[in-house]
Order: C-alpha cells, then structure tokens, then sequence
C-alpha cells in the first residue's frame, strides 16, 4: 500500500513538475514590481461585421473571424461611434481591435511580450474557451492544482510513518506553518 | 548521503510552508469557480471628528509617496488596520487615502472645503478574501507585510524546489526502471514548453 502511495506521489508530481516551476518563477516575479515589456504592432484586416448580436457576442464573433485567440478582455468592451473596441488577451500576447461596423475594416494593435511575461501569463490562465490548447491547459492546471493537493496529503502521510522524523517536522510545522497561519489570521481579522 | 539529504530538503520545506503552500492552492480553487462563491460586499460609512489637520493638501500631489508622508498619522487617529496602498484625487477636490488588506478596503475620504472626513470600509465576503490573500504580496508596508512578502518568495522558490528535488528523488529511488518515470516526466515537461512554444509562435 505505501509503494503505491508512493508511486502516486512521485509520478503525479513528475507529470506536474513543470507546472510547478511555471508557478515558482512567475511568483517571484509577481513579488516585485514588474512591467510587463512589449513589442508594438499594427495590423489592418477587413471582415464580414456580425449582425444582431449583443454586444459582448459581437466581440466574439469578431475574434474569431480575425483568427484571433484568447480571452476578450470584458472591462474593454465598448461601443465606439465607427463600431466597437474590445481587447483580446492570452499568455504571451495581447491585442487592442478597433472594429468599424460600416466598412468591416479591423484595426488590430498587437502587444508582444517576453518569456518571462508569457510564463507570468501561463501562472493566471485557466481554460481559455474556443481553442483545443485552452482546453488542454485548463485541464493540465486543474490537474496540478489537485496533484499539489495530494501530494501534500500524502507527504504528510510518509512523514509520520518515519518515527525518527516527527520531532523535527513538528517544530517545522509549529514555527512555519504555525506562524504563517497567525500571520494569514493577524492580516485577515 | 546526498538522497537523505535532498529527502529531508524536500520534505522539511513542505512543513515549514505547509500552510501558506495550502493557501496559495485553495484560494486559486476559489479563484477560478467565481460562480461557486458569489461575494456581497458590505460598506460602512463613519463620519470622523474634527477638525482635520489636513497639511498642505494641494501639495501631496497624486503619487503614493506624497501621501504616505502623511498618511501615518490618520492611521493612528483611525486605528485602520490595512497597508497604506495609494492615494486618489477626485475631480471635486476630495481625496483618498487608500488602505487595503485581505478582505477589507478602507478609504480615508477627506472633504477639504468642509473640513470633514469620513472613514469607509468596505468588508469583502470569502471570495474576494481568498483572492486577496492570494494576490497579496510586495516587500511594501511594515514589518508584518515583509514577512509576508518572504513567506510568499520562499513558498515559490519551494514549488521549484520541489519540482527539481522530486526528479532528483526519483531518479534515485527507481534507479532499477525509470522507464515509467521518463514516460511521465517527458510528457509533463514537453506539454509544458510545447505551450510556451506554441504561445510565442502562434499569431
């Protein structure tokens, strides 16, 4: 039994360690004051502007018709006196379009960020809807996030089977989980 | 030796920040089923007692070390319990010093012309609270925001930590067949750079 808790334990974080220094990195860099750094550029398509849709499914169908993938920014919708403005953001990169429901012509403003902003990106971004990737990712962050669970749940279960150990890891646990826990209680009541 | 060592590396670490590793992944359930914990903030309004020695209020300017040069002594006279975060002039003259903490928002509202001010405090329910302490962070505030702010840099360089002293326990523990550990390790970690490929190249 405990060989298979430790093969659940080993193999579940083997197929998330990379998740999890996605999230490692992109946390430290959260900690600090970071501006994202961005490649402006400018693209002009003209599409079939949807008609008789709200607002927000117009942003929609008009991310799509662009090839564009990503989540549509919801504060960023507006309605403009040519048409509608709207962004459309995802790890990595982030477009600005400026749609004319006359003409059709799309005004498209593309922010292209680095490594470290794509990383940071990838730490916030759960199923991102309408792309098989979206989905995959969604599912790969749900399944670290469960896997950390576990792991937790099991380590804890290895420590105490080690007799010798459990001195230590209760002064471990008093100070630092102890003391964080205060902490979170002192910041929170 | 070395096993041992990174063994107890490992594990010591996940003690010592258990709790804070266990509310970094709780809070992000919450945070990504927005719909499962609806929020209902409540705001209370407290008119404070004057009159104010609001000094120099056109020279604090918008920035947020103008106003925590003063700030300090509000937060005394009003016992706000939060970190001083900014500073917001409004169109009509009134201004706010911003306070937030996990939570819990609470805006020092000044009224220059009428020498008034009132103390708003806006109490998030569980979502927004979970969220906050989730995004809660920055080497900014007094002592306790600094330990935070470590406690947050050593539960991410943990996750690292535990990614590479995991492979490293592995390796060593199944040094008869890793086959099904390069099985499941390659396919994590191509997944993984194959998105930020993907990402980097996609249009």
């Amino acid at each position: 039994m405990r060989k298979l808790l430790l093969d659940i334990h080993l193999y579940l974080g083997l197929f998330c360690a990379g998740y999890f220094i996605i999230f490692g990195v992109s946390s430290i860099g959260y900690n600090r004051h970071w501006d994202p750094i961005a490649e402006k550029s400018t693209v002009e398509r003209t599409i079939t502007p949807p008609s008789n849709l709200d607002l927000s499914a117009t942003a929609l169908a008009v991310r799509d018709s662009l090839g564009l993938f990503g989540q549509v920014v919801g504060w960023t919708l507006k309605e403009t006196e040519e048409g509608i403005t709207f962004r459309v953001g995802r790890p990595g990169r982030s477009y600005t379009v400026s749609l004319n429901s006359a003409t059709g012509r799309a005004h498209i403003d593309v922010s292209t960020y680095g490594l470290f902003d794509l990383i940071s990106g990838l730490h916030h971004t759960g199923f991102v809807p309408g792309t098989l990737w979206g989905w995959t990712w969604g599912l790969y962050a749900w399944t670290a996030m469960l896997t950390f669970l576990v792991a937790v749940g099991l380590g804890i279960y290895f420590w105490w089977a080690r007799v010798p150990e459990r001195r230590v890891g209760f002064w471990l646990l008093g100070v630092g989980s102890g003391g964080s826990l205060i902490l979170i209680l002192y910041m929170i009541v | 030796m070395v096993y041992t060592l990174i063994r107890k590396i490992h594990l010591y670490s996940a003690l010592f920040l258990g709790t804070f590793l266990l509310m970094y992944a709780g809070s992000a359930f919450v945070i990504f089923l927005p719909d499962w914990f609806p929020d209902n903030p409540v705001t209370t309004v407290v008119e404070g007692e004057g009159p104010f020695a609001v000094p120099e209020s056109t020279n604090w300017g918008v920035n947020k070390e103008a106003g925590g040069k003063v700030e300090a002594q509000y937060r005394r006279q009003y016992r706000i319990r939060g970190r001083y975060e900014t500073f917001t002039r409004h169109d009509d003259g009134r201004f706010d010093l911003i306070y937030r903490r996990p939570g819990a928002e609470i805006r020092l509202r000044f009224f220059p012309d009428s020498d008034s001010l009132n103390v708003i405090t806006k109490e998030y329910g569980f979502a927004h609270l979970m969220n906050r302490l989730h995004n809660f962070r920055w080497y900014e505030g007094g002592l306790p925001y600094q330990i935070w702010a470590l406690f947050l840099d050593l539960a991410a360089l943990a996750m690292i930590l535990f990614a590479i002293s995991g492979i490293l326990l592995w390796h060593t523990l199944k040094a008869r067949n890793r086959t099904m550990g390069w099985i499941v390790l390659g396919s994590g970690a191509a997944y993984t750079l194959g998105s930020i490929i993907f990402l980097m190249t996609a249009a």
